[in-house]
């Protein structure tokens, strides 16, 4: 394809957009990771995250403050069980699935890795000599990084799903898993729609919807083939369940001549019959809905005699390390169905202004813990940290994932494996504190150091080792250092040999 | 009319009206057919064909193209009373477009397809050998909350929806 005259109508002038954001938000992780708390010093900074951060603590309480009255909190019981159930036979389910897909016309694609299934998809879309991909919301497209390789080969890609067209003008990752958008403001995507336009638009979220509508209109009724994620594969039926509210969904999946379905080994559930658990709990743990707006059902390609519907439907099927995970204690990791209710009940994600702070594709608890543990398991081995153990994610997860445990679990990996220095650091550090004339000398060290302002910090930065301590870091008031422990001192000399229900300490 | 259908009718058209849509509910299959070509007025349609549907195009502006259309008139297979959602599926007879292209969807159905709850119309769909290539479960208008999560309703899918019950047998 000619890159001079793009295809889609959507993306028309999209040079226009000016892209205003940190390297850490792009569309494209870059290569080298930094530091991740550079990034995430950098993302509370941001005046958006305080916006975004306003707008998802007023989210997380409409959403989550009574989030499972007897009736969900029985369809949550339900759906632990049928989560459970598939992990428990994953090769099985798999197997059936890709027969059943099959059965009905389809073809079925297993990928071991991101390049697998890239090259797999680039396969299909040369083989229809396409030139324009309509693109549904998909977080394993993201975790492939699909659109740049298919872009590389001339191929135009266009997100439909709002938010993620927001990101894709952006020049972004999306911010959160059902919501990409999440951390832009209506002023923003006003002035991204101006610019995209040429003219100025009225800017209520209405308006700006309605824009969007026509824009990416054309493009549904033009593009050669359809990208979509899955949100349910049904074993029993081979049937490819996606659940949306826009509606963009159907339109990926009905119109184009093409249909390539991108999901990842977990999203199997043994029977369709299941989704009438699933889908209304999803529904509700994702947006409070009692039903999202559209499950799309998808059952193999068009049969014969069939106006609408793609001639060929292709099915690729992503482990990217998730069936190592499969047998060991984060198992239940892979029983998540995609709500994004952890990110918004999290206040390290609200306070990071969204997920781009992680600087992963899965931000929030549950990036948390899958980053380190999918794909080659050496990319966020820190990002366990990156959370205060609140337990508000296992509060709000619809199938009861022990998410806080997990990070914890996943803390102590990283503590046996890399972060050796800071591990010698502590150690040696207790021994000379257990040494009561060292505390002393160090505690009374401190109280003077603190009256030179800036000495402490100063000093700090003489290491490298201490520079990287010192960063993203706060210093406690040190004029007062140890004052605590002489009050507990002095308190248990008053209180004489009182020892009620503890141990005096002599 | 039977008192469950009755019941089932109006906690359907309750449902509905929280999402976005609108229910009628007509006297007899002549007068729902009516109040269809009534909603269509004189825009271009496509009504598929249907045996419930059988004489709702007559008098009415239709054409082959779903792009070219400002109305879609199905039917459901099912329709959900706690949830007002249409269960929906494809075949020769029912192209995918119908009720997703046009800006207006019309869906006919009788009040004997009426279940009580989500998994029930789950369930309907499940039980069809063999499974339809193509099914959707559509609950109201077409909405997103992507602008500051604030609730909009007409994106891609339909801006109206309208479902017209009437008493079968």
């Amino acid at each position: 394809m000619n890159a001079e005259t793009p295809r889609s109508a959507a993306l028309r002038n999209r040079d226009n957009v000016q892209v205003d954001r940190p390297e850490w938000a792009a569309a494209d992780t870059p290569p080298h990771r930094r530091p991740l708390p550079l990034v995430t010093r950098e993302a509370v900074a941001r005046p958006q995250a305080r916006a975004t951060n306003d707008r998802l603590i007023d989210t997380n309480h409409r959403r989550n403050d009574d989030k499972w009255p007897p009736h969900m909190a029985a369809l949550r019981e339900r759906a632990s069980v049928i989560r459970r159930e598939t992990l428990r036979d994953l090769d099985g389910y798999l197997g059936q699935l890709t027969r059943s897909v099959e059965a009905a016309g389809g073809h079925v694609h297993r990928a071991a890795t991101p390049e697998d299934a890239r090259r797999v998809i680039g396969e299909v879309a040369a083989a229809h000599d396409v030139g324009l991909v309509v693109k549904s919301k998909s977080m394993v497209t993201e975790e492939i990084a699909l659109t740049p390789y298919l872009e590389e080969r001339g191929v135009e890609v266009v997100e439909t799903d709002l938010g993620e067209y927001i990101v894709q003008l952006a020049d972004e990752r999306p911010g959160h898993i059902i919501g990409p958008a999440i951390h832009k403001s209506r002023e923003d995507v006003h002035k991204m729609f101006n610019e995209l336009a040429g003219e100025e638009l009225p800017g209520r979220p209405e308006e700006l919807t309605a824009f969007a509508r026509g824009r990416l209109r054309e493009d549904f009724h033009r593009a050669d083939m359809g990208i979509s994620g899955v949100n349910f594969a049904c074993a029993d039926t081979g049937t490819l369940t996606l659940v949306t509210n826009e509606g963009n969904g159907r339109m990926v999946t009905s119109q184009p001549r093409v249909h390539v379905a991108v999901m990842t080994v977990e999203k199997v559930v043994p029977r369709l019959a299941d989704l009438g658990v699933l889908v209304p709990l999803l529904s509700h743990a994702a947006t409070g809905q009692k039903v999202s707006g559209y499950q799309s059902m998808v059952t193999g390609p068009r049969r014969p005699g069939e106006p609408d519907g793609p001639d060929e439907l292709h099915l690729v099927i992503l482990d990217n390390g998730r069936t190592d995970i499969v047998g060991t204690r984060y198992e239940e990791a892979l029983a998540c169905i995609r709500c994004g209710a952890c990110q918004i009940a999290c206040p390290v994600f609200r306070t990071l202004g969204g997920g781009h702070g992680y600087d992963s594709v899965y931000g929030g608890p549950i990036g948390a813990v899958l980053t380190p543990l999918i794909g080659d398991r050496s990319e966020g081995a820190d990002l366990p940290f990156l959370s205060s153990l609140c337990g508000a994610c296992a509060d709000v997860c619809p199938v009861q994932i022990p998410l806080p445990d997990m990070l914890v679990d996943l803390r102590a990996d990283y503590e046996a494996g890399g972060g050796r220095a800071p591990r010698v650091a502590w150690s040696l550090w207790s021994r000379f504190w257990a040494w009561p004339a060292a505390y002393r000398i160090s505690v009374r060290g401190a109280r003077v150091a603190a009256r030179v302002p800036g000495l402490v910090r100063a000093l700090a930065g003489r290491s490298a080792l201490g520079r990287g301590w010192a960063r993203g870091r706060a210093l406690p008031p040190l004029r007062r250092a140890g004052d605590a422990r002489r009050w507990f001192a002095r308190r248990s000399g008053d209180a004489g040999g009182r020892t009620e229900g503890g141990r005096g300490e002599r | 009319m039977s008192a469950e259908h009755d019941d089932l009718a109006e906690r359907f058209a309750a449902a509905l009206k929280l999402v976005g849509g609108v229910t009628v509910r007509a006297v007899s299959h002549e007068a729902a057919l009516e109040e269809a070509r009534r909603v269509c007025g004189d825009r271009p349609v496509v009504v598929d064909d249907d045996p419930v549907l059988s004489g709702a195009a007559d008098g009415l502006r239709t054409v082959d193209d779903p792009w070219t259309a400002e109305v879609g008139v199905s039917t459901a297979r099912a329709a959900v009373a706690e949830t007002g959602s249409l269960a929906v599926t494809s075949d020769a007879a029912h192209p995918r477009s119908t009720s997703l292209v046009p800006p207006v969807h019309v869906a006919v159905v009788p009040e004997d397809r009426l279940v009580n709850a989500y998994p029930d119309a789950i369930n309907v769909l499940a039980a069809l050998n063999p499974t339809p290539s193509g099914m959707s479960m559509i609950t109201g208008t077409s909405s997103t909350g992507d602008i500051e999560m604030i609730l909009v309703r007409g994106v891609h899918g339909p801006q109206e929806v309208h479902v017209i019950l009437y008493p079968a047998g």
